[in-house]
């Protein structure tokens, strides 16, 4: 359990008319660890960031960046002083040349790494004298990336970093946030690519329609999370299968398969005493808890 | 930084405004070189001539139209053009983009209305063999700047009000004519509230004094109390669409 949170929010709410974006969230994200937010399309991640960074207002709710309020604007940009954020569009001014963006981003923050600008310069393979506009789009992400991860932030937040990256880049930008982490930077990144999370993650938060879903370790998940199946002789008994720790069930012939989050041996042992002839228990991926997050709330 | 990034986002309209008003300025002294003075005035005074051409008639209404559109831009359109992001989380405040963008608009402004200022009477000698006083210029840049920073800022309050792409150049377009709608009925035609009728002050009212109309020439003092009053008009603007922005989720 981390010691401080470099983001925590309290019933969190945010009201676009009568839809409601982000519901009663309560978010917690740890320091010097890797957090990965996951959620479908809407589920309400960007929306989240957005009131966290101060460019959009809660409708109710609080939350704290860095400890410090994010709904009054003076501290709000105190914070973001220490945060680097790169944005879901990873747009940057297309007027600009990639040096003069780099010129511009660097000439706000006081903990700007020239080495680590010069390296991803040639890293990404980046024209310093080209204009943004003339960018590939993959390049243009690669730029955005560089603004945020040629500084040392307290707290690094990525809206979907990977979209529009080829798979070496990927691989690069999976490695540069593990050595962000590994240098004190708390890295908090939403994703749709779950594979990149359960690489890379200590913790994973999951959202849904704008609630918190899950909200674990990865080795929590990996620990309590179980795929239970159960074999009958006959068809099975009808069973009220609610309760803590179960997920989805589902029912196909003489099988069910529960999805656990938790309390699986009582489960297992619930199984037997209503007649189940084989019970199986294997370990889960993030995906299958994902998905049954999700599945299960919707 | 804040000032160069405003600057980099509106010199394109900028020089091109810059581009055409000097055109327009080196074309009237070449024409003038012809045809001054007309053989059908001979004793029409070249400030009269510079004044209709310069202050007068149409001349008030594009700059109008000139500054409510120097006055568009900002995060609205950096929303559409998927940078409001980026900027937001500098850490700088929503007060301080705002005011790096009206500072360098009113700069921009206030070089459009000195353009004139610096061509006509330096180059009139050599090309029209005529004088044209600087005093002139800079009494007429005053009162074009005083009316040129309130429609600057109306524009600056549509393009905080209006996120649509076209919504806040059709709105800035069609305000001056929309004012002088109301200001004529209001006003009986101009005949009322004459202070309030831009297109007049900025002439340097001199329909109402026949002897400065003949001459050209505006020879009394500025109207420093309007132009105090329009000063707090449009601060009153800026300050409203800073508000505004402030409460606004990007």
């Amino acid at each position: 359990m981390a010691d401080s949170w470099v983001i925590e929010t309290t019933a969190l709410t945010k009201r676009y008319g009568k839809f409601e974006a982000v519901r009663q969230l309560d978010l917690r994200v740890g320091a010097g660890r890797i957090t990965g937010f996951l959620g479908r399309n809407g589920a309400g991640k960007s929306s989240t960031i957005k009131m966290l960074l101060g460019m959009s207002h809660p409708s109710s709710g609080t939350g704290r960046l860095l400890g410090r309020p994010i709904d009054d604007e003076r501290e709000s940009r105190e914070s973001r002083k220490h945060v680097a954020y790169v944005a879901e569009d990873k747009q940057t001014y297309a007027y600009m040349t990639v040096a003069q963006m780099v010129a511009f981003t660097r000439s706000f923050y006081s903990d700007w790494r020239p080495e680590v600008e010069a390296r991803l310069l040639r890293q990404y393979d980046l024209p310093p004298g080209r204009r943004v506009k003339a960018l590939s789009k993959g390049m243009r992400t690669k730029l955005a990336l560089l603004l945020a991860l040629a500084r040392q932030p307290e707290l690094l937040i990525l809206d979907e970093p990977s979209e529009g990256l080829d798979p070496v880049s990927i691989e690069e930008l999976l490695q540069a946030l593990v050595a962000a982490a590994a240098d004190g930077t708390a890295v908090f990144f939403s994703s749709h690519q779950i594979a990149e999370v359960e690489r890379i993650a200590d913790h994973v938060c999951v959202i849904d329609r704008g609630r918190l879903v899950l909200d674990a370790s990865l080795e929590q998940i990996r620990d309590q999370h179980r795929r239970i199946e159960l074999g009958f002789a006959s068809d099975p008994p009808s069973w009220d299968w609610s309760g803590e720790g179960i997920g989805s069930v589902r029912t196909s012939g003489r099988q069910i398969t529960i999805m656990a989050r938790g309390n699986a041996d009582a489960i297992i042992e619930r199984a037997y005493g209503i007649g189940a002839v084989s019970v199986e228990s294997s370990a889960v991926s993030l995906r299958e808890v994902f998905l049954d997050s999700v599945v299960t709330e919707a | 930084m804040l000032l160069s990034k405003a600057w980099r986002e509106s010199r394109v309209r900028f020089l091109l405004a810059l581009s055409a008003l000097a055109l327009f300025s080196l074309g009237f002294l070449l024409n003038a070189r012809r045809d001054f003075p007309p053989p059908e005035s001979p004793l029409l005074p070249y400030a009269a001539v510079v004044w209709s051409r310069f202050y007068a008639g149409y001349a008030g209404p594009v700059f109008a139209i000139v500054a409510l559109i120097f006055g568009l831009g900002g995060l609205q359109r950096e929303r559409a053009a998927g940078t409001a992001g980026f900027t937001l989380a500098l850490p700088v405040s929503r007060a301080q983009l705002l005011g790096a963008r009206a500072l360098v608009g009113v700069l921009e402004l206030s070089a459009l209305v000195l353009t004139p200022a610096v061509i006509v009477p330096v180059l009139s000698p050599p090309l029209v063999h005529q004088a044209y006083p600087v005093s002139q210029c800079l009494k007429f840049a005053a009162l074009f700047m005083s009316w040129g920073v309130v429609w600057f800022s109306t524009g600056f309050l549509w393009s905080i009000l209006f996120s649509g792409d076209y919504t806040a150049p059709a709105a800035a377009i069609l305000t001056p004519f929309a004012y002088l709608v109301v200001f004529a009925n209001l006003s009986r035609g101009g005949l009322r509230f004459r202070y309030a009728n831009p297109f007049a002050f900025m002439s340097g009212d001199m329909d109402a004094d026949p002897r400065a109309f003949i001459m050209g020439l505006h020879t009394g003092p500025l109207p420093w109390m309007t132009m105090a009053v329009l000063a707090i008009v449009a601060l009153v603007l800026l300050a409203a669409a800073s508000k505004v922005t402030k409460r606004q989720s990007f």
